[in-house]
């Protein structure tokens, strides 16, 4: 009795009111855990994608301050305009293109970076290689514009000084140098990511595996595609997605660099969309475009996140 | 239920409807009480003759814009001859205590000092406080569509960006300021300013009506390097007064060979390539506007520029880079010497003159006129903004407006702005005065190419620039020819515009 006593509440109003407070948060103490990362996910995820949805589905009139419901007449609109689809083939050819030479360029990097015995020189060239990652894109794009200026660029007047031009050379005047250009800046910035992940991958090979397959006579080539290359899978698929994701969606390099220019050779899909929505204030048709941007995105998330769960099955097995 | 319903409708009508009488109450009583004041008249003498016995030491009495923080004090702004017209304070203006006015940036000594003082001289003059709310023109163009669409009454004063005074007016977003202006007033004032504020495509008035009043302007103004053309064995005073696209083109081709250009121009992004496009297209005497007021590109002057703008590319007389170039591509070419003659925005030429020797390294001067063409003139591109009225303020307020609105107009603000901030100046006089008095290096070269200014608004101008930037870049590569590029443009604008 005495010890019931003790801990008892005082008979306080505010004692009564504390006793409620621990009850409610005793039977919703989930609901309390969740519910402010809930409501952060529902303001800026949530919220925002439903007002996309909303908003490709209205006609945008007046600087976007006034709409008219039209499901239809934005998706319409994108499908029959000429430049949507030369944006969605400059996104295509500079992602593919972005991935394709950073996850190769990323791949010979993390190879070389493996056979650095001692760790700490390791640990000094992958932090010398992540400082370009730290770069903004913006200013990547920037500074690749400057360095390819036709008259005041380093390139050109390197090239010159060699006597390999015999004239300054257009780099961003001239459609295709200048779509290089801009896949060049993509992948530099993102090599060392990719570097990053498959060094993770290649540190976790077994080295028994590389050992058994020199006692059978595997030649160097060998243990490369038959060891290497199986167990790098994973790490290779998630740094191909992540970066073709980015890649796929990049606006900051190919705006600073070219502004989608000259004549739309470098106008991916994110300026396409900077053009309408924030220039034009067609948010309606913006976001059409950005549905569309988005849905891709999705698809082809899906599909690789279902190709490298069956790989990993594939390993465990 | 019915019931209910058509009483909420009814009740909704009324209010709806008194609001309607009550705005149109007011405008009544707003142009009334413009129009009683009677700004048109003597408002040559108040506006700009007065300024004829405005000594000079005087004038040049002014702030230092590093240390000080208000004109007030200086000689400058107490001689300032300009008088509110007379019995003002007899209408309902005599009752205002204060006025917003929305200012495209801050009215400041460091970055708006003209603005700051004509702000504190119609304080002097009528007693009327100015509340200036400060926002960048971007944020500025979206904030003042979404309180103009709330029918909100203040800021009752705003600047509006040039562009998007048509489509103001077209929204009924500007109040009708004619009391300002007389037909006999437009001799005083650059062309542009009639470009600027005149029209009549306001749905809700019949005819042509004035709907602003001087903000700031900018012009192009030729920028030559006489030392460079001189190495290329080329006078450099055959650039000064009369020169067509023949000596352009001359000089362009002079250079052929070596690291210098003669000349380039602007095709990287709509903004810019629609400034080159434009200036080159006045030159001939071409326009956009037809006289029967639709927009038209598909025209031979058109695609003579497209034409001639791919002919110097592929020629390598100008940097192939040009269609990459937008803001500052140009001004960082010319300043590190590699092109020896741009056209660039009037305040260039302080920013030149830091750099280069005056004359001998440096001089600007009017840009050519074109070779071919209807009507070659030496035009040169305006780009001004205006300040209007909010027609959902306060009656009495807009009045005070009007009466800012006269000080816009006068000379003393004009000349400040001219003067002591770079800014062109609206008012002829004022580029005769700093000509004689040897105020402003070229002067005489700004006040001409500004009155060679050529301006057009249009409707939804921004939307079809953007438009039209992907067929005519397409030309000056030489992907199309400048026939298909202007045919495609055409017919965007045509059902763009639904003319």
């Amino acid at each position: 009795m005495a010890s019931e006593t003790r801990y008892r509440a005082p008979q306080t109003s505010f004692g009564r009111l504390k006793r409620r407070v621990s009850a409610f948060a005793n039977d919703h103490i989930r609901a309390l855990l969740l519910g402010p990362t809930l409501l952060a996910l529902v303001i800026i995820f949530v919220y925002p994608v439903a007002f996309l949805v909303w908003s490709s589905l209205h006609t945008t009139l007046g600087f976007g301050l006034e709409t008219q419901f039209a499901p239809t007449a934005n998706y319409q609109q994108m499908l029959s305009d000429p430049v949507f689809w030369n944006a969605v083939e400059k996104t295509l050819i500079y992602s593919f293109g972005s991935l394709l030479l950073s996850l190769s360029v990323g791949l010979v990097v993390a190879l070389a970076l493996d056979k650095v015995v001692r760790r700490r020189v390791r640990d000094v060239y992958t932090t010398l290689l992540l400082l370009s990652w730290a770069v903004p894109l913006s200013i990547v794009g920037v500074t690749w514009r400057w360095m390819f200026n036709g008259q005041l660029g380093v390139v050109n007047k390197i090239l010159l000084d060699l006597g390999v031009l015999s004239s300054a050379y257009s780099w961003l005047g001239n459609s295709l140098s200048a779509m290089v250009i801009v896949i060049l800046a993509d992948s530099w910035s993102r090599i060392p990511f990719a570097t990053v992940i498959m060094l993770a991958g290649l540190q976790a090979i077994p080295r028994e595996q590389y050992d058994a397959a020199k006692i059978d006579g595997a030649t160097t080539f060998q243990r490369f595609r038959h060891v290497t290359l199986p167990y790098l899978r994973p790490s290779f698929f998630v740094a191909g997605l992540i970066t073709w994701m980015f890649a796929f969606r990049a606006f900051a390099i190919p705006m600073a660099t070219t502004s989608g220019g000259p004549a739309g050779a470098t106008e991916v899909l994110a300026i396409y969309i900077h053009r309408f929505g924030i220039q034009l204030t067609d948010y309606g048709f913006a976001s059409a475009v950005s549905m569309f941007l988005v849905a891709v995105t999705l698809v082809v998330a899906a599909v690789y996140v279902n190709v490298i769960l069956v790989q990993i099955q594939e390993i465990e097995a | 239920m019915k019931r209910r319903r058509f009483l909420t409708a009814t009740a909704a009508a009324s209010v709806m409807g008194m609001t309607g009488t009550v705005q149109g109450q007011q405008d009544d009583t707003y142009l009334q009480a413009a129009r009683s004041i009677g700004f048109d008249q003597n408002w040559q003498q108040r506006r700009i003759q007065a300024a004829s016995d405005w000594p000079m030491e005087q004038r040049m009495d002014v702030p230092d814009r590093q240390q000080d923080t208000t004109w007030t004090g200086t000689g400058s702004f107490q001689s300032a001859p300009w008088e509110p017209p007379e019995g003002w304070q007899d209408t309902i203006a005599g009752e205002v205590d204060s006025i917003q006015i929305l200012n495209h940036g801050a009215a400041n000594m460091e970055f708006d000092p003209a603005t700051l003082a004509t702000h504190e001289l119609f304080e002097e003059k009528t007693g009327i406080t100015v509340e200036p709310l400060e926002i960048g023109v971007d944020q500025a163009n979206l904030r003042e569509q979404q309180f103009l669409s709330a029918q909100q009454g203040e800021p009752q004063v705003m600047n509006v960006d040039g562009p998007l005074t048509p489509v103001f007016v077209q929204q009924g977003f500007l109040e009708v300021v004619d009391p300002l202006y007389t037909s006999e007033m437009w001799d005083s004032y650059i062309p542009a300013l009639r470009s600027l504020v005149e029209w009549d495509i306001n749905p809700r008035l019949e005819g042509t009506h004035q709907y602003g009043f001087p903000n700031i302007a900018e012009g192009t103004v030729g920028n030559l390097r006489p030392d460079l053309v001189q190495e290329q064995d080329i006078d450099p005073s055959r650039f000064d007064g009369e020169w067509s696209w023949d000596l352009l083109e001359e000089m362009m081709q002079a250079f052929e060979g070596t690291d210098v250009f003669g000349y380039a121009y602007y095709a990287g992004n709509p903004v810019y390539l629609f400034y080159s496009f434009r200036q080159l297209l006045y030159q001939q005497g071409g326009r956009l506007v037809a006289e029967d007021g639709t927009v038209q590109v598909d025209t031979g002057p058109a695609r003579t520029v497209l034409q001639k703008m791919f002919e110097w590319r592929d020629n390598g007389w100008v940097p192939g880079d040009v269609i990459a170039y937008g803001e500052g591509d140009l001004i960082d070419l010319f300043l590190a010497g590699r092109v020896a003659y741009a056209d660039a925005f009037s305040d260039f030429v302080p920013r030149s003159l830091e750099q280069y020797e005056a004359d001998t390294q440096y001089r600007a001067v009017q840009p050519p006129m074109a070779n071919t063409g209807p009507d070659p003139s030496q035009a040169s591109l305006v780009a001004p903004n205006c300040t209007a009225i909010n027609p959902f303020a306060d009656a009495a307020q807009k009045v005070a407006g009007l009466i800012y609105g006269d000080l816009r107009l006068s000379y003393p603000s004009q000349w400040w702005e001219f003067t002591y901030e770079g800014n062109l100046s609206f008012m002829d006089k004022v580029y005769d005065d700093a000509a004689a008095g040897d105020v402003v290096q070229y002067g005489d070269v700004l006040g001409n190419a500004v009155d060679n200014g050529v301006l057009e608004l249009f409707p939804q101008q921004q939307a079809i620039f953007q438009r039209l930037t992907d067929p005519f870049q397409r030309a000056i590569t030489g992907e199309i020819s400048a026939e298909e590029a202007t045919a495609q443009g055409q017919e965007f604008i045509d059902s763009a515009l639904n003319q």
